[in-house]
Formats: structure tokens, C-alpha cells, sequence
């Protein structure tokens, strides 16, 4: 199946601590639509409406500020919540989106790391690796870890991968491909991803909520401070 | 592309079935035993079961409106919008005081718990002083904000309802029968006497009503979620005080602080027990306390919205993002309350039973309020849930009965300080909030209605959320009456003026009369809760209007409403009040904007269906001053000369009508323009020394249109240049004029159509063109 075009990420915004993702990340590739969630966090002893009144054009203006950044039309919507979480599962529900932008600190852009874990939700993370490569200076690594016994499978999906990549029309010269043999993929990712500048995963969990608040992407944004996509399950 | 902001419904049902019956259960399983006891013995489990009967009424008439109403406030809200601000102050005031005084009996009962099974605490004083520190953390963790306390919450319920079941279960078999052979030693006095002791506890499910606005599913959960706590909690208590009683004489249960201690100290173990409860008890008492504070700043919040509460009071903390004023003042007044504990003996059961009278006064207003939105049936008004036949009027009437039967018994020092509070209502209401609230409720609406059978009129599309002003006009002769809606705030003023001359213009055929109409657009899923941060731009809206009328001197009904589609609302009000006009703001064309509206979502409808003149007008300058009215064969052009000769009467001008002509070879093209002009003058029935008439000659007409009208201050054009009346079209010379011109430009669409024009019409109007000198 080749791969689609044009990825549809949400990248959520909390405009209340007035948080910048890099401008940088955002512009990382013009074949994808941007969503623009900012959330303004409402705590328990307050109405959203309360919140709302008084910060309504604050936190549009802010989330516009950010918006100006982008050298294109995005979609901006704020939302005031009790919970963020439920909120962004909603968003992206709404929106269609293929994948969520969690902010990192790291600001360089040009090493794609992409570790993948089987043909589940391959093609939606393929789409949004090939878009991201459109950049001629950006490269990506796709990596797959297993145990001994596994190798071959990881191998033929990691060549699978890679020619679905160069079918896209991406050069397979920027495409490096990476097997490791482990029993912990988890603890590899973490310490491979330090080489990086961004990272694409895939859900793990069925629910959204538990994917953000999950075992790898939640490692990844503690321990590994870089910017990572996080592909939805179809 | 900006989508607007929204609000979020995050409140599932463990979360709603956690603040309601989480705070029922926390608020007196471990207090209220030993009071309850003390008043009616083992009979005061029937006391529960009438607390609760009375709870159950409510619950179900909160329901039927909160699902009408889903935003914040609660039973505060709907006695509010139903009658009016004294009602909705007394029913604010009461509810705030009422988990005020809720609050501190919890932390009493906290410190009690605390003091009691430790051997070296003792005293009075350090009961107070545990409460007030119980109280200060409480406070303190809510001016900072929490945010994922919810699974705190639940698992500290979770807890406490595990003790309270083995409790329960345990004492079972602990039960001696003779403990319970004098069953009512005080009578039915004493047992409704202690109704209103343990109606305290029912505080729980209006709490469910006061985070309506934030509830998924409102429709279901709301009801679902309040009788289902209701129904569990009265059950759940029946049986504790039959267990408590059974176990522990009546007489000894009622003498002691502790009440399930000692039970537990029986049942459960000894030492292992107490501990048990205290830990739950503290737990309780702390989580009830929290969900008053909560339920507290919303009510606060509610009433600031609608201009009963100062707005500095509601200002949420720019860091935590919490209404730290409300809070603090919450935490502060119960702390007093706790401090009273010092000098009052009976504390605990004088602060349950004033928090009781609060909320028995504030349901029994409830299902007031109810009634009356039945009467009226205003038409935003559209509850998910309804009480089913049967149970109407029974539920209300029967819920009004048993408040005051309740109320009755209470101690006189009780009733004294409750009726203070409604004192404060109506003293606050009258001194403080009366001249900043428009909400009139829609009593006198029900009251109207009651006397009138059939008699609703179009009071009702405005009627739940703003009020309707009778006007003044008798009913003798048909008002002249012109509908304005206002939205916005820099161009209103203008806007009204220029309606109110226009009505005035027409003094002749009526009483000029303005309909000022607000319509709040609801913009549906996911952004829910508009209705509640939106009421205030319109009350401002409103207030202004009015102040305009009575500056001008006119006369100013006012309509408000709430709606998915604000043009629809403006074209009802035109049918409904039978307006001869209707004068629009617009914001002028906008280029480039194709997307099949001409207007507007908001004014096409109206300009393409209202049964009465229409005048977009785009303000461009503050004065009207000078008005020129495009004259040509448009089929509005006798409104549009009308409408020029009226505009001009508001800076005392005179209008002129304009007409561009081609120059031809068969006619003179002055006098033709002028016999055009002469026309539709005499079809506007309008008198010669009315207006001045311009004609110009050019073959570029639509250049000589904008250089000719740019020296007027206001223009005046027809819809359109086709006689396809049906067809709204906007024509590409009034476009063209409203882009380039100058000055204001109205564009006017008659309600009556002139027949095409034609030269070979009638020779008389011919002739009356060349009269022009």
C-alpha cells in the first residue's frame, strides 16, 4: 500500500504557562496539517466558564503569538479543561489526527529516530516519517529491537520499511536502518534516542490517554527530553 | 484559521457519583449517629428515611432542570432565572452560607475524631484548634488548585465506604434487641425535630447541580447520578443508625463525640476498629469539607456572573488559576464558625441544623422554580430529563410541605439565625445587587399566564434569559415599532439612534416603539457552556440599550435569547411584535468571502425573509448628518428614498435622492432622471420640500455613483439592482458603494416591491417628474 501524503498532527499548547514548542518543529515540514491545541488548564476549584471569561483573550492571543510563528494556515483552537489528557484524546479524535506533538527542549531537528515495534500502525508512521524527510537535510533511522530468535522478522521489517520509504521518493541514502538484540526494547529505545533530535513512535495502548501517560513515550519525555510524534492507532 | 475557544465536560459518572454521594456519606455517617440518636433514638433511622424522602423530591426536581440548565451554579441558577434576583440572592446567600456553616460542622466533627480517642488530648479548645488546622490545609490546598485530585478522591472514598460497609456489616450481629425495644422514646416531634439535624448530610447531590456545566452526558448522568445517590445514602444510613442504636443504648450514643468509635470499639475489634473510623472519619470529614469549599466558589462564581456578587470576588489567581478570593473568604467565615465552637456548646448540631434550613429553604424555592419553568415553558428551556406525569405538580407541592413541616421543628435559635440569612439575601439584594442585575425571572410571566390561560406571547423568546418590559404603549393603537438587535457595543449607540428616528419619522402611524433583541449564539458540542459566560456581555448590551432609550425618550422593549441560529430569533421577534422595521448593524462586504452567504449566517435570513423594511447599515463615521438615497430602477428604491428622508431627520438634515443616467440620444437624460427620481418620491408618498433631488450624467455609472455620493455622510442603497425579488442578491452597486464610499451606507430592503421600473409606465408619474424645476 503506498503511502499517503500529508499527515494531520495535534500539537498541544498550554497557553496558561504560555509553553513554545520550537518554531523550528513546527515548520519541520510543509506537507502536514497542523492542529493547535491550546489548553488552559483548569483546576478543580473553578468552573471552565470562570477561566474562560477572564482569559479568554489572553490565551487566544497567545496561542495566536504562536500561530504567527508558523510561516502557514494552521488550525487554532483553545480549550479550557479540567483534564488535558481527555481533552487531547477528544482533540484528536476530532480532528483526525495521525499523530500528537509532545514538546521536548531539544531544538535541533534533523535526525528522525523511528523505533518500530511491528506492522501494526506501520503505514501511519511511515506517512508522517516520509513527510518529515521531504527536508533535504533530514534523516531517519529506523530501529527495531527484539530478542535473538526474532531477528530475521525485525529485519525483513526494517527492509520492508525502508522500501516503502524509498517508493515515497525518499533517497535511500538518508535512510539508515538499526537491529538490535535485546530483551528490554524499551531501556534500547531510551538509550539509543540520545543520539537523536526527534523522535516518531507508535501507540501502544489502546486508549490515548494511556499512550501519553504510557510506558515509552512517557520514558521518552522524562528521561530523553526530545520532541516526539506520537502515531495514533487507526 | 481560529475555531474559538470551548469549554470541556471532563465529569464522568464515578466522578459525579464521587462529589455527590462521596459528601453525602462523608458529611455525617460519623457525627450525625450520635445526634441523631440524642434526638430520636433508634427512630432516628426514620429520620434519615424523611431527610432523605425530602432530598429525593428535590433531587428530582433539580434534575428535571439541571438538564434544562446544564451550567454552573446549581439550584442557585434555576431559582435565580426563574424568580428573579431577591429569590436568586436569598437562594445565593443561603447556599454559600449554608456550606459555610456545613464546612465547619465537618471540621468540628474532624477534630472531635481526632481529640477523642487520643488519651492525652482532651478539651474543648483543642477540638476547635485541630478543626481550624484541618480547616487552614483544606483551604490552603485549594487557593493553590488541585487538579488530579479526583483519584485522590476516589480512593480516599473508596476507603472510607469499605469501613463504613464492614461497619455496617460487622454490627449486624452485635445487635442486642433491647437496645432497641424503646424504638421512639421522643415521638414523631423528636423525630422530624431530627430530621433537620441530619438534612445536613443531603448537602451531597446539589452538589452534582453545581457542576452541572461540567458534567458529560448531562442529560443521563445528572438525574441518574443525584436520585441514585440519594436513594443509596438514605439507605445506607437507615441501617447504620439501626446498627449504631442496637449496639450502643440510644442514650449513651447520644452523650458521646465519637458515636461510631464506640460502636467500633465494640464490634470491630477494639482499638483496631477505632483506628479504622478515625482514619476514615478524619478522611470524611476532610473530603465533605473540600466539596463544600468547591461547591462554594461555584456559587459564588454563579452569582457574580449575574451581577449579584462582586466581580473582585470572583478574580481567579493568575498563577493557580483558582478564584482565591472566593476561597479564601469561605475558608475564613467557617473558620469563625469552627471558633464559635469555643463558646457553643451545642456547635455541632446548631451548625447542621443552620446549614439544614439553608438548603430547605433553598429546595423548597427549587421546585418554586420548577413550577413556574413549567408554566412558562420558555423556549430555551428544553429539559433532557423530565419528571414523569405522575409526580407532577405531586413532587413539588409534596417537596414544599415536608421543607416547612421540617423547618418547623427546628430550635427557635435555629430559625432565628436561617431567617437572618434570607434577611442578608434580601438586604444584599436590595442594597447592593438591584440596579446591577437585568434578571426579572419569569415569576410575573407565570403569574401572567396563571390569569390568562393561552395568553403566552413573545415574552417567552426572550423571557428565560432576559426580561420582556411591557411597554408603555396602550392598546389602543398598534405601536410603530422598529427591532433592533445589538451585538455590538461600538456601534449600538448609533444604531439605536438612527432606529429610534426612523420609528419617530413614522410618528403618524403609531407610537414609535424599539425592540432591542440580543441573541447569544450557541454554538453546539464541543462548545458547551456558553449560556454562562456569555449572559454578562449581554446584560451590558441590554443596560446600555435601555440607557440609550431613555436618553433619546423612546420607548425600548428588550428581548434576549439564546439560540443556535440568532437569525431566526431576530425574524420571530419581527412576526411576533409585528415590527413595521428592522435596523441591522453590519460590518460592511468583505472581500474575497465565498462561501454562499451574502451577509451573513445571521443576516440573510432576516434580510431575506423578514415581513417588514429591512436597513443593513455599516457604520463608517459617527454622525449620520447628511443622507443621499441611491434612486433607480431597483425595486426598493421608494424604501430607500424613505429611508433617507427618514435617517436625515436625526441630525435635522435634508435628504437628497441621487440618480446617474446614461446620457441617450431619444431622451433628455436630466429629465428623465429627474421624472424617475419624481416617481418613486410619489411612491414613497413623500412630500417635495422632503427632500433635494441630484441628477448625474455619466456613462461610467458605477464610477460616478462613488464619486457623486462622497460627499454626503450617509448612503442610502437599494438590495438589489434586479427586480428577481425572490433572489437575494446583493448587486454589485451597493456592494461596489458599501467598499468605496466614505461615509455610513445603508442597504435597504422594502417590504413592499415597486413594479419594475419602465418608461412606459404611467404618465401621471411622468408628469410628475417634470414639476421638478
Amino acid at each position: 500500500m503506498p503511502l499517503t501524503d500529508g499527515s494531520t498532527i495535534l500539537v498541544p499548547v498550554d497557553v496558561l504557562n504560555d509553553e513554545r514548542p520550537a518554531t523550528d518543529l513546527l515548520t519541520i515540514s510543509d506537507t502536514v496539517t497542523l492542529i493547535l491545541l491550546g489548553y488552559y488548564p483548569v483546576p478543580d476549584q473553578a468552573p471552565p466558564a470562570q477561566l474562560k471569561a477572564d482569559h479568554e483573550d489572553d490565551a487566544q492571543r497567545r496561542l495566536e503569538k504562536l500561530a504567527a510563528t508558523i510561516d502557514r494556515d494552521v488550525t487554532q483552537r483553545v480549550v479550557f479543561t479540567h483534564d488535558r489528557d481527555e481533552t487531547v484524546d477528544r482533540a484528536a479524535e476530532e480532528y483526525d489526527c495521525d499523530a500528537i506533538l509532545l514538546p521536548g527542549s531539544h531544538t535541533a531537528t534533523d535526525r528522525v529516530f523511528v523505533p518500530l515495534r511491528g506492522d501494526d500502525n506501520l503505514d501511519r508512521i511511515l506517512s508522517l516519517v516520509a513527510d518529515l524527510l521531504r527536508r533535504d537535510e533530514a534523516t531517519a533511522t529506523l530501529f527495531h529491537a527484539a530478542t535473538a530468535d526474532k531477528q530475521a522478522y525485525g529485519q525483513s521489517l526494517l527492509d520492508d520499511a525502508t522500501d516503502r520509504l524509498v517508493d515515497a521518493g525518499i533517497d535511500p541514502a538518508r535512510i539508515d536502518t538499526r537491529l538490535a538484540t535485546t530483551d528490554d526494547p524499551g531501556t534500547a529505545i531510551v538509550e539509543l534516542a540520545h543520539e537523536f533530535d526527534i523522535l516518531v513512535v507508535g501507540e501502544t495502548e489502546p486508549s490515548l490517554t494511556d499512550r501519553i501517560l504510557g510506558r515509552v513515550s512517557n520514558r521518552i519525555a522524562d528521561d530523553v527530553d526530545r520532541p516526539a510524534f506520537v502515531v495514533r492507532k487507526p | 484559521m481560529t475555531e474559538g475557544s470551548s469549554l470541556e465536560r471532563n465529569l464522568g459518572f464515578t466522578e459525579a457519583m464521587t462529589l455527590g454521594g462521596g459528601t453525602m456519606i462523608g458529611a455525617g455517617i460519623f457525627i450525625l449517629p450520635g445526634l441523631a440518636a440524642e434526638g430520636a433514638g433508634p427512630a432516628s433511622s426514620i429520620s434519615f428515611g424523611i431527610a432523605g424522602l425530602v432530598a429525593l423530591l428535590a433531587a428530582l426536581s433539580l434534575a428535571e432542570l439541571a438538564t434544562g440548565m446544564p451550567i454552573a451554579g446549581g439550584s442557585y441558577h434555576y431559582v435565580n432565572r426563574a424568580l428573579g434576583g431577591l429569590f436568586g440572592s436569598i437562594v445565593g446567600w443561603g447556599m454559600w452560607t449554608g456550606l459555610m456553616f456545613a464546612s465547619a460542622f465537618y471540621m468540628i466533627g474532624f477534630g472531635q475524631y481526632i481529640v477523642v480517642p487520643l488519651p492525652f488530648l482532651d478539651g474543648r479548645a483543642l477540638i476547635v484548634l485541630i478543626g481550624l488546622v484541618g480547616l487552614a490545609a483544606i483551604t490552603g490546598l485549594n487557593y493553590y488548585g488541585t487538579d488530579e485530585s479526583s483519584g485522590a478522591q476516589n480512593l480516599m472514598i473508596g476507603a472510607e465506604l469499605v469501613v463504613v460497609l464492614a461497619y455496617v456489616a460487622v454490627g449486624v450481629f452485635f445487635i442486642e434487641p433491647g437496645n432497641l425495644a424503646a424504638f421512639a422514646p421522643t415521638g414523631p416531634t423528636g423525630i422530624v425535630a431530627t430530621t433537620g439535624t441530619v438534612f445536613v448530610t443531603y448537602l451531597g447531590f446539589e452538589i452534582i447541580a453545581t457542576v452541572a456545566g461540567e458534567i458529560e452526558d448531562p442529560g443521563r448522568l445528572i438525574p441518574l447520578t443525584m436520585v441514585l445517590s440519594v436513594v443509596a445514602v438514605t439507605l445506607l444510613y437507615v441501617v447504620i443508625m439501626l446498627v449504631s442504636t442496637g449496639v450502643v443504648p440510644y442514650q449513651q450514643l447520644g452523650g458521646s463525640l465519637v458515636p461510631v468509635s464506640d460502636v467500633a470499639a465494640i464490634t470491630m475489634g477494639g482499638a483496631v476498629g477505632v483506628a479504622a473510623v478515625t482514619v476514615a472519619a478524619a478522611v470524611a470529614a476532610i473530603s465533605s469539607s473540600n466539596s463544600s469549599i468547591l461547591a462554594a466558589s461555584r456559587v459564588i462564581y454563579a452569582m457574580g456572573r449575574d451581577g449579584l456578587m462582586s466581580d473582585r470576588l470572583n478574580v481567579t489567581h493568575d498563577r493557580f488559576a483558582t478564584p482565591h478570593r472566593a476561597i479564601i473568604a469561605t475558608g475564613g467565615v467557617t473558620g469563625l464558625l469552627v471558633l464559635a465552637g469555643l463558646q457553643v456548646a451545642e456547635i455541632v448540631a446548631l451548625l447542621a441544623q443552620v446549614a439544614s434550613f439553608s438548603f430547605l429553604v433553598t429546595y423548597a424555592l427549587v421546585h418554586v422554580a420548577l413550577v413556574v419553568f413549567r408554566r412558562v415553558d420558555p423556549e430555551p428551556y428544553d429539559p433532557e430529563f423530565e419528571m414523569p406525569g405522575v409526580l407532577y405538580p405531586a413532587v413539588p407541592v409534596l417537596g414544599v410541605l415536608m421543607a416547612g413541616v421540617v423547618i418547623s421543628q427546628m430550635q427557635p435559635e435555629v430559625i432565628v439565625v436561617g431567617v437572618g440569612i434570607v434577611a442578608l439575601g434580601v438586604v444584599w439584594y436590595g442594597g447592593y445587587a438591584r440596579s446591577r442585575t437585568v434578571e426579572d425571572g419569569l415569576l410575573g410571566e407565570a403569574v401572567r399566564i396563571a390569569f390568562e390561560p393561552g395568553g403566552i406571547a413573545f415574552e417567552t423568546v426572550g423571557g428565560l434569559f432576559g426580561r420582556a418590559e411591557p411597554s408603555d404603549a396602550t392598546a389602543d393603537a398598534q405601536p410603530y415599532r422598529v427591532v433592533v438587535p445589538v451585538a455590538n457595543p461600538t456601534t449600538q449607540r448609533r444604531l439605536l439612534r438612527l432606529a429610534a428616528a426612523t420609528a419617530r419619522a413614522h410618528a403618524d402611524d403609531g407610537e414609535p416603539e424599539l425592540v432591542a433583541v440580543h441573541v447569544t449564539e450557541a454554538r453546539r458540542s464541543p462548545d458547551q457552556n456558553v449560556e454562562s459566560d456569555r449572559l454578562n456581555e449581554q446584560r451590558d448590551l441590554l443596560t446600555v440599550a435601555r440607557g440609550v432609550a431613555a436618553e433619546i425618550g423612546i420607548d425600548l422593549d428588550t428581548r434576549s435569547a439564546i439560540a443556535d441560529d440568532p437569525g431566526e430569533v431576530i425574524l420571530e421577534v419581527i412576526r411576533e411584535t409585528d415590527a413595521e422595521q428592522a435596523v441591522l448593524g453590519w460590518q460592511g462586504v468583505v472581500d474575497g468571502d465565498d462561501d454562499g452567504e451574502v451577509f451573513g449566517s445571521t443576516l440573510d435570513p432576516v434580510i431575506e425573509r423578514a415581513p417588514c423594511d429591512v436597513a443593513l447599515v455599516e457604520f463608517e463615521q459617527e454622525a449620520i448628518g447628511k443622507p443621499v438615497a441611491l434612486v433607480d430602477a431597483g425595486p426598493h428604491a421608494a424604501t430607500v428614498a424613505q429611508r433617507a428622508v427618514d435617517f436625515a431627520t436625526v441630525d435635522g438634515e435634508t435628504a437628497t435622492l441621487l440618480t446617474v443616467q446614461r446620457s441617450t440620444d431619444d431622451v433628455d437624460p436630466v429629465k428623465e432622471g429627474r421624472r424617475i427620481i419624481g416617481w418613486t418620491a410619489n411612491r414613497a408618498d413623500l412630500d417635495p420640500e422632503e427632500y433635494e433631488t441630484e441628477v448625474v450624467i455619466s456613462d461610467d455609472v458605477s464610477s460616478a455613483i462613488i464619486d457623486a455620493v462622497t460627499g454626503y455622510d450617509t448612503v442610502c442603497v437599494g438590495l438589489s439592482e434586479r427586480s428577481d425579488a425572490e433572489r437575494l442578491e446583493f448587486g454589485s452597486t451597493a456592494r461596489r458603494v458599501s467598499r468605496d464610499a466614505p461615509g455610513n451606507v445603508a442597504v435597504v430592503r422594502g417590504r413592499e416591491l415597486l413594479e419594475p421600473d419602465s418608461r412606459d409606465r404611467a404618465l401621471a408619474d411622468v408628469a410628475a417628474g417634470e414639476d421638478v424645476p
